[in-house]
């Protein structure tokens, strides 16, 4: 059938062929401009998290909103008049953006001790830099350095650097888009869900994400315009801009270099070393052509069925460049191997011949990429379903189009002698015939070192995600967060929230109550009784200990930065109220009294008496290298646990460092268990394809000790499974079959002429092992440009696709053959 | 202002049990009686106090404090409990106030019309401050034993004495004994 497509209809209308793939491509091409990058932390997070939601819903109550973070370190001091004007002013331009809420500073923030007054006082008129004629400087600079407000956060200890806070407006659309959206999805999943509401559950998804994607650009353009202030103050001093919202914006921007750069580059790479190879115009062009061909089909098709690439997915078009390419070059090589051979056939016969004999491996191995690529599938996480889903549709996309264009240009061009000097002078293949002959003992020792290497460094794998470490030391948003997190309190924001009176002891009261009603107590009881849930009775010892105990103990472990709480005001007010706690009475008085403004400051963030709820708010230190975080909030769970055992309270830690921690060990999880199924899925293609069960398993070997050296490496030198690198496993599997599959279909059809194994396999190593090496030089190469990218992690992808392609590679032509020989699994054939 | 509002909340409860038609002019009187014990140099820190709270411990009572603060729960436990843990919050509650009174300045106090609250009185009385007045209420009880007046709790800018203390025991005895909150409220006293 494959050879009358070919014969009959190809070979007849090659020009057809081409312009309907060209035409078919524009109109894909006019969608691939569409295509959009969402590296928002919004596209990490795993939607069906129950923390989630929960997140979400305590972001709602306590009214939090988003900021940014200046860091100002004048060269004069702190308090001078020369640096308060520049923060004076700096603030000035911030607020005249529209996004700007609010600036939090030395300026504006409350100085209540500077000096101690009573409170009574301090709420009629609080005092601040800004509004008062005559501070006193030393007390000022005291009260910032040991006030529990700002100490570590508002200022630095050395009193060098000091954040000025951009607070951003609150975007309640987006909560409530949010809140609409999941009512419908939970709907939905239920399938109680009418006609009329699934329509209105894709109106509103599409009215959330058209949201997301305005909201993405207006923040990139308000950061712009933020830099832009900061930019004009730089000369004199030096400021830093840092924050969650703008750990996104950089990544996309650096994300949609690498995707500019990197692919232009790795084309020219690509031209360069395929031209060294061949030296012949027209298999660079056409490898070239075919590679922009693929990419722009499958970007196309991203754009037009609205795939968001995030940060997991950036990688795609590298990939898939390599995946192009080594189909292609596989084709190029058999094509100059026949037609070197047959120098006498037609041009026809030579493609014919050429997409025939690569049809049956170049499927399989594209199946058995597909199959790695799919077990993305079954993670839990939508960015690394969707790079499933791209990659898998994008490498069949490759397949169909080199099958279609390849003969179908080659079939218009001469047919001309393949100029052969490269091969000729590369001795490399002669080497691995010689030690696969020769040495053959030592390939085995070799391996098994490797599986050691590996296996010893697998179990040092660490499981951590730090922003911090994303960027290099010399990017402006390394340099922020370092500051934010060392001297200013820390980065990842992390909350306690604690529920007060969980269980109801009403009844068991009621039993025990005796049969000797008093009415007068119980007239008083009816008195008391309709004003005990007003507000200001909140403030119980009770709680106060158990908001104080716990505040205590979390600022008391050391990868946590700044702590906040009403614990927090508690100190202060100690401090006020000449070094005695404030009691339960003083604290309802002052709740009755304090002016709707500072409650906001100091205790709308921090309580939420209708809950019957408190929240103790950190950030997380993200630079210190012994921070292991799953650990961390383990043991903070198991900690509080303890330490509120008896206190009839329920503990829950919440927002983003719960938020990413759980997307990450489900991608680990998920990870263990998709590599076990590639590896099994892999297992059952190759006994499909090959119908041996030694072969298969031998098959399995070549892949599995080569890629077992991505563990191995990131182990031993401390690399950690994070968001970019849990990948590459999978990617390596799917980009490391393709070397087995070609060259145990070579082998086969080596093996049938004499049946020799040293003569076979010398055979396909003269043949297909140059295909081999071409492809994984041209991918080494190509990826080694990554090293130069801003992103650590796509510095990290690089190197160990680099190593993991030179390993598949030796492990092709060094380790398959051996075993090949040593297990003889043709004998029957 | 709260240790001010704390202390004329002390110094207004330094009263005696009042007849009905008497409560306010009495309490008029008995204030300038506290505040010439308090601004009077030349007795001692504890005689100060002594005599104050002798005239806090004709005015309030106590018992019934005790009760309410404590709410349902006092039905539930034993007269050895009742008295025990009435003793220990009786001297809690005095030597809180005892606290405050040490904090005293000059300030004015308005009294306001007697208000009559179903079987309660309620007295209104205003702290004049330089900026603001404060509204501090005095809520009495007929003692039907002997017909008269008593303290049984007061409202400072809104905020019950008595609640505050109610909330507190109530969440304690959730997941505690009387016994421990006896135990609780004796260590408090001594640190105090």
């Amino acid at each position: 059938m494959i050879k009358n497509f070919y014969s009959k209809f190809l070979f007849q209308n090659p020009k057809k062929v081409i312009l309907l793939v060209f035409i078919l491509i524009s109109f894909l091409g006019y969608y691939a401009t569409k295509l959009e990058i969402d590296a928002s932390s919004e596209t990490l997070l795993l939607e069906n998290d129950k923390d989630l939601a929960f997140a979400r819903e305590v972001s709602k109550n306590y009214e939090t909103q988003d900021m940014l973070i200046v860091t100002f370190t004048p060269k004069k001091d702190l308090l001078s008049e020369e640096s308060l004007n520049t923060i004076k002013n700096i603030s000035d331009d911030l607020l005249k953006l529209k996004e700007t809420d609010s600036i939090t500073s030395v300026l504006n923030v409350p100085l209540l001790q500077s000096p101690v007054r009573p409170i009574s006082e301090l709420v009629d008129n609080v005092k601040t830099i800004q509004n008062s004629k005559n501070i006193d400087k030393k007390l000022v600079k005291k009260e910032f350095l040991n006030s529990p407000l700002y100490k570590n956060s508002l200022v630095s200890n050395d009193f060098k650097t000091t954040a000025i806070v951009i607070n951003l407006k609150r975007e309640n659309r987006f909560f409530s888009l949010v809140e609409k959206r999941n009512a419908l999805l939970k709907k939905k999943n239920d399938g109680t869900a009418s006609k009329e509401e699934l329509l209105k559950y894709k109106k509103v998804s599409q009215e959330f994400k058209q949201y997301r994607d305005n909201q993405r650009e207006e923040n990139s353009k308000y950061i712009q315009n933020v830099r832009d202030v900061i930019k004009k103050y730089q000369n004199e001093e030096t400021l830093f801009l840092g924050g969650v919202n703008m750990i996104a914006t950089d990544i996309i921007s650096f994300v949609k270099n690498d995707l500019v750069i990197y692919g232009t580059t790795l084309i020219l790479l690509l031209i360069a070393i395929l031209w060294i190879i061949f030296r012949e115009i027209k298999w660079v062009l056409l490898s070239v052509l075919i590679c922009a061909l693929s990419v722009i089909a499958t970007s196309g098709m991203l754009g037009f069925f609205n795939w968001e690439v995030t940060v997991i997915s950036s990688n795609f078009i590298s990939l898939q460049l390599i995946i192009t390419i080594s189909i292609v070059l596989h084709l190029i090589v058999r094509y100059r191997e026949l037609s070197s051979k047959y120098t006498n056939s037609s041009q026809s016969k030579l493609v014919l011949n050429t997409m025939l004999s690569k049809f049956s491996p170049s499927f399989f191995a594209i199946i058995t990429t597909i199959a790695g690529f799919g077990s993305l599938l079954l993670s839990n996480i939508q960015p690394v379903i969707n790079l499933g889903w791209m990659m898998s549709a994008g490498i069949a996309i490759s397949l169909i189009i080199s099958f279609l264009v390849f003969p179908a240009i080659l079939i218009l061009l001469r047919k001309s002698k393949p100029n052969k000097s490269f091969e000729n002078n590369l001795h490399f293949i002669e080497v691995a015939i010689n030690i696969v002959k020769n040495k053959g003992n030592l390939i085995l020792i070799g391996s098994i070192v490797l599986i050691i290497f590996s296996l010893t460094g697998a179990s040092k794998l660490l499981v951590e995600n730090s922003f911090i470490s994303y960027f290099k030391e010399n990017t402006e948003i390394y340099k922020s967060m370092k500051i934010i997190d060392q001297k200013l309190g820390g980065t990842t924001p992390l909350d306690v929230i604690i529920n007060f009176d969980i269980k109801d002891k009403n009844n068991k009261e009621k039993k025990e109550e005796t049969n000797n009603p008093d009415d007068m107590l119980s007239s008083f009881e009816d008195e008391f009784n309709t004003s005990s849930n007003d507000a200001q009775y909140w403030f119980t010892n009770y709680k106060m200990n158990i908001i104080s105990k716990v505040h205590n103990y979390l600022e008391s472990i050391k990868y946590i930065g700044k702590v906040q709480s009403l614990a927090t005001m508690l100190e202060v007010g100690k401090i006020l109220n000449d070094g005695k706690d404030l009691d339960s009475f003083k604290l309802a008085l002052l709740y009755k009294k304090l002016p709707q403004e500072y409650k906001s400051i100091i205790l709308d963030p921090y309580i939420d008496i209708d809950k019957n709820q408190a929240r103790i708010t950190m950030r997380i230190v993200d630079s210190n290298k012994d921070l292991r975080r799953d650990e961390l909030l383990k043991q903070i769970k198991k900690d509080l646990t303890k330490i509120v055992g008896d206190d009839n309270v329920e503990i829950r830690l919440s927002n983003l460092m719960v938020l990413y921690n759980n997307m990450l060990q489900s991608l680990f999880d998920s990870q263990v268990k998709t590599l076990g199924f590639v590896i099994l899925s892999l297992f059952i293609m190759f006994l499909l394809l090959f119908r041996s069960l030694i072969l298969a398993t031998i098959a399995i070997l070549a892949n599995i000790v080569p890629i077992s050296i991505v563990f191995g490496i990131m182990g031993w030198t401390g690399i950690p499974l994070d968001i970019m690198t849990i990948t590459i496993a999978a990617i390596s599997i799917g980009i490391g079959v393709d070397d087995t599959i070609h060259y145990i279909h070579r082998f086969k059809e080596e093996f049938k002429k004499d049946h020799n194994y040293e003569n076979a396999m010398m055979r396909s190593h003269r043949t297909i092992g140059f295909a081999m090496v071409y492809t994984s030089v041209a991918v080494m190469v190509g990826f080694s440009i990554l090293v130069l990218s801003n992103l650590i992690p796509t510095i990290y992808f690089g190197l160990l696709t680099v190593i993991v392609m030179a390993t598949i590679l030796l492990s092709a032509i060094l380790l398959l053959p051996r075993l090949l020989i040593l297990f003889k699994p043709f004998s029957k054939v | 202002m709260f240790k001010k509002l704390f202390l004329i909340a002390c110094l207004m409860s330094s009263l005696f049990a009042f007849e009905k038609e008497n409560i306010q002019k009495q309490m008029s009187e008995n204030i300038h009686q506290v505040l010439n014990i308090l601004k009077n140099t030349n007795i001692s820190k504890t005689e100060k106090n002594d005599k104050i709270i002798k005239i806090i411990d004709k005015s309030f009572d106590y018992n019934i404090m005790s009760m309410l603060v404590l709410g349902r729960t006092w039905k539930t436990i034993s007269s050895e409990q009742r008295e025990n843990f009435s003793n220990i919050f009786i001297k809690r509650l005095k030597e809180s106030y005892i606290d405050k009174l040490e904090l005293y300045n000059d300030q004015k106090i308005k009294i306001n019309d007697l208000k009559e609250n179903k079987s309660r009185l309620v007295l209104n009385t205003i702290l004049i401050g330089k900026k603001e007045n404060y509204p501090i209420d005095y809520k009495f009880y007929e003692n039907r034993k002997n017909n008269q007046w008593y303290v049984y709790d007061v409202n400072i800018l809104g905020v019950s004495i008595i609640q505050t203390y109610r909330k507190q025991f109530d969440e304690y005895l959730k997941e505690k004994t009387i016994d421990d909150l006896i135990k609780y409220l004796k260590e408090k006293n001594l640190k105090a």
